[in-house]
């Protein structure tokens, strides 16, 4: 439960800012002037803000849409992502948000009219081709739904276009509004999946793989895209075996013709990153295995990496077609 | 003000909380609950502790200043490690009663609103949250909802560097509301204030200790790597990689014995190797892990 949010003085009267408020009556409201003077102060401890962390509301002023980095896409050459939220609900131990940001409270930009106003000008920006935008990569995309309505403001923002993707990144079963609307073929709901076992070491917070899995199933009945996300493939031990016991599942539950694509990707980090994160969790199981440093990147190494490649595009092979599978390789 | 190294006090003391108390009539309730007693008489501030529960105690006096002076003094002079939490405590105007009302503060600003700070881990459960103002004169023109006192800015700034953000507390008891109240103050009635509180206080110190024993855990360097670094010479860098080393290596096998495990090293390079060549074979979510 949220017991204090930090509020800027710009979006007090804002009327999402008091829809959201409303939803947390018992909690303590601060007035602050920008939401960088909470946020990004460096004597933060994340470790233990993550045990309870703040909202913040605050409005976003500028960069609402970037381009996504090098090696991020499901098949379209343009690729964009925004974030109307930084920080996520779930506390995964690779994630890379803990060692991106100096705090573990949640940023929520209510403007959100801005964003759509932004992702309008990008596709008329670019004339030619199919766009996909990204959302999620700053924050769950469903997880923090029934606070924000982001969501539920967004998906009539795509309906009907033509040239633009929009992908949902998500571990969250709370499937609202998704169930209760009409599914829109451009909007892709994605899953990020990895073998139950070791999401019940890494993935703390965050909802099971088998309730996932239903959830996953759910939508697709609805007739909703679906999008599988191996990202990160972590290297374990029997990792073929539970690997292979995943994909099983997933391939049992869900109808081939509901899958949009399949993405994976290594686990990487840029170097400072990777030391953030083992400063914050020294003792983490994740961390003990030694991985290699190249050019600034931390990784299991090339021969780990395609090892792990070809085993996941083998158990797909001949089940799912090859173009709807991508290999995911940005660096965060 | 200067510290002398030889002077430095906190070797084998394991600190988990720093007091820092504007006056003695605050600061009373706190000793006699804690049980700390008067030490280093040569101090430049008055200096508590329990050694058994590990806890100091600086009386600063009155203002940003001294507040500063002795958060740093104390810190220096004892060689407070990163994971110990720093608690000012102490009383502070209000627009509305009651008086004797602990809160805990989440900002606290200068009158200006030029400087600005977020201190402290939320008990929320525990006691109401507020805001701040530390003002460089006594006043009492308090505004609603709103303290007012005259040390929590500059101890919230500084003592978050020696420790950090989330083990930097500010509680605050309302004393007075009005000017007339202002000037009736004395010290009994501070100590009265303080003592109706200490059921809290104690809650919240039971907490607050609950933070450091984990940070403690992320940031203490282990015996097994103490023993190692006296025993060869480590170049700056080649601590570091052992440090961090040896965490990594204790996480994979917590059942080896370290002087096991580097028995037959026989410098720090030797020690760094046997490490590498035991985490090359560790593996993830091994069963038996």
């Amino acid at each position: 439960m949220i017991d204090t949010i930090f509020i800027e003085q710009d979006v007090l009267d804002h009327e999402r800012t008091k829809t959201v408020v409303s939803k947390f009556p018992k909690s303590r409201r601060i007035i602050i002037s920008r939401y960088q003077e909470v946020f990004n102060k460096r004597t933060q401890n994340f470790r233990l803000q993550k045990k309870q962390p703040a909202l913040i509301l605050a409005s976003k002023h500028k960069n609402f849409v970037l381009p996504a980095p090098a090696g991020f896409g499901i098949g379209t050459k343009k690729n964009f992502y925004f974030s109307h939220m930084y920080n996520c609900l779930y506390d995964c131990r690779y994630c890379f948000l803990q060692g991106m940001y100096s705090s573990a409270n949640y940023v929520l930009f209510v403007n959100y009219e801005d964003f759509y106003s932004q992702i309008e000008t990008t596709i008329s920006d670019n004339a030619k081709g199919r766009i996909t935008f990204f959302s999620g990569y700053d924050c769950d995309s469903l997880a923090f739904e029934k606070i924000s309505g982001f969501l539920k403001n967004t998906l009539p923002v795509f309906s009907g276009l033509e040239r633009a993707d929009l992908e949902l990144r998500t571990k969250s079963v709370q499937l609202e509004p998704l169930l209760s609307m009409e599914p829109q073929q451009n909007c892709i709901v994605a899953f990020s999946l990895m073998p139950e076992e070791l999401a019940k070491k890494l993935d703390n917070k965050a909802p099971s793989i088998s309730r996932r899995i239903a959830a996953l199933t759910r939508l697709a009945e609805r007739g909703w895209p679906i999008g599988l996300r191996f990202d990160p493939l972590i290297y374990s031990y029997d990792w073929k075996e539970k690997y292979e016991r995943l994909v099983g599942s997933l391939l049992e539950a869900l109808p081939n013709e509901s899958i949009h694509s399949i993405s994976y990707g290594p686990l990487r980090f840029p170097k400072k990153m990777y030391s953030e994160i083992f400063k914050l969790y020294p003792d983490e199981d994740l961390f003990s295995f030694s991985m290699k440093e190249a050019d600034g990147i931390v990784s299991y190494g090339n021969g780990i990496e395609n090892e792990m490649s070809d085993f996941l595009l083998g158990q797909l092979s001949g089940i799912v077609s090859s173009e709807k599978i991508f290999q995911c390789l940005s660096q965060t | 003000m200067l510290i002398n190294k030889e002077k430095i006090l906190g070797g084998g003391f394991d600190f988990s909380i720093c007091w820092v108390i504007a006056l003695p009539s605050e600061a009373r309730p706190i000793i006699s609950a804690f049980k700390l007693t008067k030490t280093d008489d040569e101090a430049v501030f008055p200096i508590y502790k329990n050694e058994v529960t590990g806890q100091l105690l600086i009386i600063s006096g009155i203002g940003q200043m001294n507040a500063a002076a002795a958060t740093s003094y104390i810190c220096g002079r004892y060689n407070v490690p990163a994971w110990v939490a720093w608690i000012n405590i102490g009383i502070a105007g209000y627009a509305q009663e009651p008086l004797g009302k602990l809160f805990q503060v989440a900002k606290v600003t200068d009158e200006r609103q030029t400087r600005v700070a977020y201190p402290g881990f939320r008990f929320s459960k525990l006691m109401p949250l507020t805001t701040l103002i530390t003002r460089e004169q006594p006043c009492n023109d308090y505004k609603t909802d709103t303290l007012f006192d005259m040390e929590g800015l500059a101890f919230a700034e500084l003592a978050s560097r020696f420790s950090c953000n989330e083990l930097t507390f500010l509680f605050k008891v309302v004393s007075d509301t009005n000017a007339k109240q202002l000037r009736r103050i004395k010290p009994s009635y501070v100590e009265k204030l303080l003592a109706q509180n200490m059921r809290t206080i104690f809650l919240l110190v039971d907490e607050v200790k609950e933070l450091v024993k984990e940070e403690k855990r992320r940031l203490d360097i282990s015996n097994d790597v103490k023993v190692v670094l006296s025993k060869f010479h480590f170049s700056a860098s080649r601590k570091v990689q052992l440090v961090q080393k040896y965490r990594r290596w204790k996480t994979a096998f917590p059942n080896t014995p370290f002087s096991k495990a580097c028995a037959h090293a026989k410098s720090a390079g030797d020690v760094i190797h046997t490490l590498d060549e035991m985490l090359n074979s560790a593996v993830f979510d091994r069963p038996s892990s």
